[in-house]
C-alpha cells in the first residue's frame, strides 16, 4: 500500500575521476523525527512551537513573527555543516528513534581526519515525474582527509528563527558507506507524493 | 525485508463520523490510509527548505497563480489550516465530487460552501492537536465538525485541506484531496465529523 509523502535516500559515491563506483538506489527512508510534524503543526495552527533542538535544548521551531525565510530552511553553503544534509559515524550504533533530535556522530565539515568537505545543497522542485510528484533534496560529501571514513548515517537539519537554532527532522541508519581519501559520496532525499 | 514493508515518509489516515442531532453514531468509516496529498504541498516544503528570494506563487483554488508564500512575511501568514467557525475557504473542507484524484488536483471538485442552502454545510472551527508520539508513532490529528442544516440529506464525496495564505487579500491552497470509497450520507440535522491524522514512524 502506498503511503502519503514517500520518502526515499539515494547514495551515490564517485572515485577521484569522477567514476560512479556506487549506487543503492532508492531505499526506503524511515525516518522522519518528531521534530517535522511539529514544524508543520506550527504552520496550520498559526502558533508559537517549541521542539528539541540538535544540542537537546527546548527552542523555537517556528516563531510567527519573524519572516517565513527564516524557518525550516535546509539550503545550506558549500563548508557549512550546521544544517541541510548531515552524514555522521553512528559510533553509538543507535537505532532510529522517532524523538531522535541529533545525529548519533555528526561528521564535522573540513579536511582534516574524520571529516568530510560539505558541498551546498541542491534542491529540486516538486514536479510531476511519471505517475508521481518528487521534491530532491541532495549534497555532495567531498573527503579530503587523508583517510577512510565510514558513513553509517544520514539525516535532515532545518535552520529555525532569527536566533539561529537546528532541528533534525529526518535520520536514517544506513547501511556502512566507506568513502576512501579523494572520493565523493552523494546523499539525495526523495519526497514522493503519489495520488 | 520485514522494515522496508513498513511505512516509510508520512502517512495520512482519513476517518469520517456521521452523528445524529443526539450524539449517536450512524456510520463511522474508521481510520483509512488516505493517499491524496496534491502538489502543493511539496510545493510549500520545497519553498520552505529553499527559502526562496521574494515570493512564489502557485496555483490556488480558483485555478489562478496567486501568493502562496513571501519571504518577507511573518510566518503567521502561511499553511494555515485554522480555519474558524463558519469560514469554508479554508481548514479541513468536504464536497460531493466523485472524480478521481490527480496529483495536480487544486480544489475539490465541487466543494460545499459554508451554509444552509443547497450545495452548502455549516462548518464548525478547526482544531488541531499537537503532534506527539503515540505508541509506535508520532501523530499530529485535525478534525472539524460539519452541520447539515439543510433540510435534506446531504451526500458527501471527497474530502480535503485548503490552508491559506493570510496576507490581504488572502488565498487558499489545496494540499489534500481525497474521495471516500463510498458516499457518506449525512442526514438533515446530523454532524460529521472529519479527522486527518499525519503519522510518522521510524
Amino acid at each position: 500500500m502506498r503511503k502519503l509523502i514517500e520518502t526515499y535516500y539515494r547514495i551515490m559515491k564517485h572515485d577521484s575521476e569522477g567514476r560512479l563506483v556506487r549506487d543503492t538506489g532508492l531505499m526506503p527512508s524511515h525516518s522522519y523525527v518528531i521534530q517535522f510534524l511539529e514544524l508543520i503543526q506550527g504552520f496550520f495552527d498559526g502558533l508559537n512551537v517549541v521542539a528539541t533542538d540538535v544540542d537537546g535544548a527546548e527552542n523555537l521551531i517556528i516563531e510567527q513573527s519573524v519572516r517565513v525565510e527564516y524557518v525550516g530552511t535546509v539550503d545550506a553553503l558549500v563548508g557549512d555543516d550546521t544544517h541541510g544534509i548531515v552524514v555522521g559515524t553512528n559510533a553509538g550504533t543507535s537505532a532510529e528513534d522517532n524523538e531522535d533530535y541529533s545525529l548519533d556522530t555528526k561528521i564535522a565539515e573540513g579536511a582534516g581526519g574524520g571529516q568530510l568537505s560539505y558541498q551546498a545543497v541542491t534542491i529540486v522542485d516538486a514536479r510531476e515525474v511519471g505517475p508521481n510528484v518528487d521534491l530532491d533534496v541532495s549534497r555532495v560529501f567531498q573527503n579530503d582527509s587523508g583517510g577512510t571514513i565510514t558513513v553509517k548515517e544520514i539525516g535532515v537539519i532545518v535552520k529555525n528563527t532569527t536566533d539561529t537554532k537546528y532541528h533534525l527532522i529526518l535520520r536514517d541508519v544506513v547501511a556502512d558507506e566507506p568513502v576512501d581519501d579523494a572520493e565523493a559520496l552523494t546523499v539525495v532525499y526523495v519526497l514522493r507524493t503519489t495520488v | 525485508m520485514k522494515k522496508d514493508e513498513k511505512a516509510h515518509g508520512v502517512q495520512l489516515l482519513l476517518r469520517a463520523i456521521v452523528r445524529d442531532p443526539d450524539g449517536n453514531v450512524i456510520s463511522d468509516t474508521g481510520r483509512k490510509p488516505s493517499r491524496s496529498f496534491v502538489i502543493q504541498f511539496l510545493e510549500f516544503i520545497y519553498i520552505m527548505f529553499k527559502a526562496i528570494a521574494d515570493y512564489s506563487t502557485r496555483t490556488d483554488i480558483t485555478g489562478a497563480e496567486n501568493y502562496y508564500y513571501r519571504d518577507a512575511w511573518q510566518c503567521v501568514n502561511h499553511l494555515r489550516l485554522d480555519a474558524e467557525i463558519n469560514n469554508s475557504l479554508y481548514g479541513l473542507v468536504v464536497g460531493t465530487g466523485d472524480t478521481a484524484e490527480t496529483n495536480t488536483d487544486y480544489k475539490l471538485e465541487t466543494q460545499l460552501t459554508e451554509g444552509a442552502g443547497v450545495g452548502e454545510i455549516t462548518h464548525g472551527a478547526m482544531v488541531i492537536g499537537t503532534a506527539g508520539v503515540a505508541g509506535a508513532n508520532v501523530d499530529l490529528v485535525m478534525n472539524r465538525a460539519f452541520t447539515n442544516n439543510l433540510g435534506a440529506a446531504i451526500v458527501v464525496k471527497e474530502a480535503g485541506m485548503y490552508v491559506r495564505q493570510t496576507y490581504s487579500p488572502g488565498y487558499s491552497f489545496c494540499i489534500v484531496r481525497d474521495v471516500f470509497p463510498g458516499p457518506v450520507n449525512v442526514p438533515d440535522r446530523c454532524s460529521l465529523m472529519i479527522i486527518y491524522t499525519m503519522r510518522t514512524t521510524v
